[in-house]
């Protein structure tokens, strides 16, 4: 027979660790053509952070993101960042390009203010490839004007620089206790599975995951780690096992250590959730690992829906699925006879 | 990877002189002998390549349906033959590996790599399947049944090669189904499969003839004899059904490895012989339609 069951599962995952140096660098140069170029050391693995760096930069000087050039992760031309780790880098590299791009614009917008025949740069913001004067854009210059006369004329090229640390607050090293985080984002889950309760088999029919991002610079970048990590819950949850004996791996090849293939993935229903934080690029502040975490507990948990048994020794094969099942049986029946 | 002789002959003859030769070594599809050959487990002096040998086909003369051992999945899933008239064959090519795999993996290679779990032996074992050997004293025909002698070990003589996987066309009234479980539904290898043909008899329900087979629970694939000797003659029933689940779940010898426990896969074996058989009732009585 085959059973159905919705499991739940919440998390609460921390961004920005506070309890040693975290640090991530930028310098950003404002072409003369209006482009620019960011030189960051963050790397991207896949995840798309170089797409949303390259949007934090195009967006704090105002230009298109496809006008940024990025130079990424080589330690000879870019200047420092502690690692694609602890889904940091849109949180703190982030914050490092967008100080870059301020510190670049800041010249931008003094050479622009006497174009402009304004009396402070504060009078004026970026936007659409122009520099205007707040309240009447119809007073503007093209960015790329501005920095050609910035570079050409006033012999001041618009270059910046930026860096980003947490506040970096030692843990009181007899409790633990402190302030170790400068952020933290929320995600739910919902699993539904369907059991074979004769075979064991679990087909996990589909996963909704509503994940708070902060704000999310690139919605379908954020949409893809959740499916991403949803997949890697999946497989944490129903599949992957090391297995280990006298301290030998015995399954050290991708034959007999299973990971879910396209075929395995369900329907997901990802939720973007904003609730932004002050200390973040525009508010955002992270999603890569949280989107993983959810996933286990909330199939394990459909599944105690659906059969009434709790699988607390990841990963729920059916082996240990339907050994629960007759044990289930067997105590059911004792407790008829008595 | 050690270096090697590679050929291609281009008719049976050829391969045989070159397979005669110390050292040598068929090359189908390639799925298990090149993965086999990087990781060291194999070493063979010569590859003989197979893929010249016009041993892509199937075809249908006289009641008899011929598969050239150079098949591959893709194209037994893609034959009309296959599909009407050993449908539990097309479904068992559908689990095999992917898409890739298909494309390349080969029927007489899955057979011949004679691998506990090879998915297309228990769909040809209870379509009482023949396999064709060439060899150098020339051909010979042998039951399937007879061709797996141990795990990852068959029948062919040094120099021999099999050629053509042959099948009877079933008779009227004939349901078949393959299931398998796996612990995944794409690339990978079974922890239980199971195929299952009825033939019922003109009233619909004395079963005439009927074939039960496994894989991935004995040394070899096998066909559960004492399961099937409990429908033979008699009259389908749920409850017969039932027992020769039971049988079938007591003549096998599963193992514990790092895909299931023994428990598990006689437990499971005995749910997919009764839903295997379940379905080639319905579909021996009209009631289910092949690959359904």
């Amino acid at each position: 027979m085959k059973k159905r069951g919705k499991g739940i599962a919440c998390m609460v995952y921390p961004i920005g660790f506070t309890s040693y140096p975290n640090p991530s660098a930028a310098f950003v140069q404002v072409n003369q053509d209006g482009s620019a170029v960011v030189l960051t050391g963050a790397t991207d693995v896949g995840q798309g952070s170089t797409t949303a760096l390259a949007q934090i930069a195009a967006e704090e000087l105002g230009i298109a993101y496809d006008a940024v050039t990025m130079v990424t992760s080589d330690t000879q031309r870019t200047p420092f960042d502690l690692g694609s780790v602890a889904s940091r880098v849109t949180y703190i590299t982030g914050n490092a390009v967008k100080r870059a791009a301020g510190d670049a614009k800041k010249t931008l917008l003094q050479v622009a203010a006497e174009m402009l025949d304004v009396m402070s740069p504060d009078e004026l913001e970026a936007g659409d490839g122009k520099i205007y004067v707040k309240n009447s854009p119809d007073r503007n210059v093209s960015v790329a004007a501005v920095a050609r006369e910035a570079t050409l004329v006033k012999g001041r090229p618009p270059i910046g620089e930026g860096s980003y640390n947490p506040t970096t607050t030692f843990l009181d090293p007899e409790t633990g206790h402190g302030k170790p985080y400068e952020a933290y984002v929320f995600a739910t889950q919902i699993a539904e599975v369907e059991v074979d309760t004769e075979t064991g088999q679990v087909d996990v029919l589909k996963i909704a995951a509503a994940h708070d991002c902060g704000k999310a610079i690139n919605p379908l970048l954020v949409e893809g780690q959740i499916e991403g990590g949803v997949a890697m819950g999946l497989g944490y949850g129903l599949m992957e096992e090391m297995v280990l004996e006298n301290g030998v791996v015995k399954n050290p090849q991708f034959t007999d250590y299973i990971l879910p293939t396209a075929l395995d993935m369900p329907l997901i229903e990802t939720a973007i959730v904003e609730v932004p934080v002050s200390t973040g690029p525009f508010g955002a502040k992270g999603v890569g690992e949280p989107s993983l975490i959810p996933t286990a507990p909330a199939i394990v948990n459909a599944i105690y829906d659906a059969i009434g048994i709790r699988i607390y020794d990841l990963p729920a094969t059916p082996s240990k699925i339907l050994a629960a099942l007759k044990e289930k049986e067997r105590a059911n029946i004792l407790k008829e006879e008595e | 990877m050690p270096s090697f002789e590679y050929s291609t002959p281009t008719t049976v003859d050829q391969a045989i002189a070159l397979l005669n030769q110390s050292g040598a070594s068929a090359l189908a599809g390639g799925t298990d002998l090149l993965i086999h050959l990087r990781a060291g487990i194999v070493a063979p002096k010569q590859l003989v390549d197979l893929s010249a040998l016009d041993l892509n086909y199937v075809r249908k003369d006289d009641g008899i349906i011929r598969i050239g051992a150079m098949t591959t999945f893709a194209e037994i899933l893609d034959s009309d033959v296959v599909r009407r008239d050993l449908p539990c064959l097309a479904e068992s090519a559908a689990e095999i590996g992917a898409v890739q795999t298909r494309n390349m993996a080969t029927l007489g290679g899955n057979l011949c790599s004679a691998v506990p779990s090879a998915d297309s032996a228990p769909p040809l074992l209870v379509y009482d399947a023949r396999v064709k050997i060439a060899g150098s004293d020339g051909e010979r025909l042998v039951p399937l049944e007879q061709f797996f002698v141990g795990p990852k070990k068959n029948a062919l003589k040094p120099g021999e090669l099999l050629i053509e996987i042959q099948a009877s066309v079933p008779l009227p009234r004939t349901g078949a189904r393959f299931l398998k479980l796996g612990r995944r539904k794409a690339m990978s290898l079974a922890v239980v499969n199971v195929a299952a043909r009825l033939t019922l008899g003109q009233d619909h329900r004395r079963v005439e003839n009927v074939r039960i087979a496994l894989g991935a629970v004995a040394p070899t694939p096998r066909r559960a004899k004492r399961a099937e000797s409990v429908l033979q003659g008699s009259d389908v029933s749920e409850s017969l059904i039932d027992r020769a689940a039971r049988a079938a779940a007591d003549e096998i010898a599963p193992i514990s490895d790092l895909r299931a426990t023994a428990t598990f896969r006689r437990e499971s074996s005995r749910v997919l012989v009764k839903r295997a058989l379940t379905h080639a009732w319905q579909m021996a009585t009209g009631e289910t339609k092949p690959n359904d």
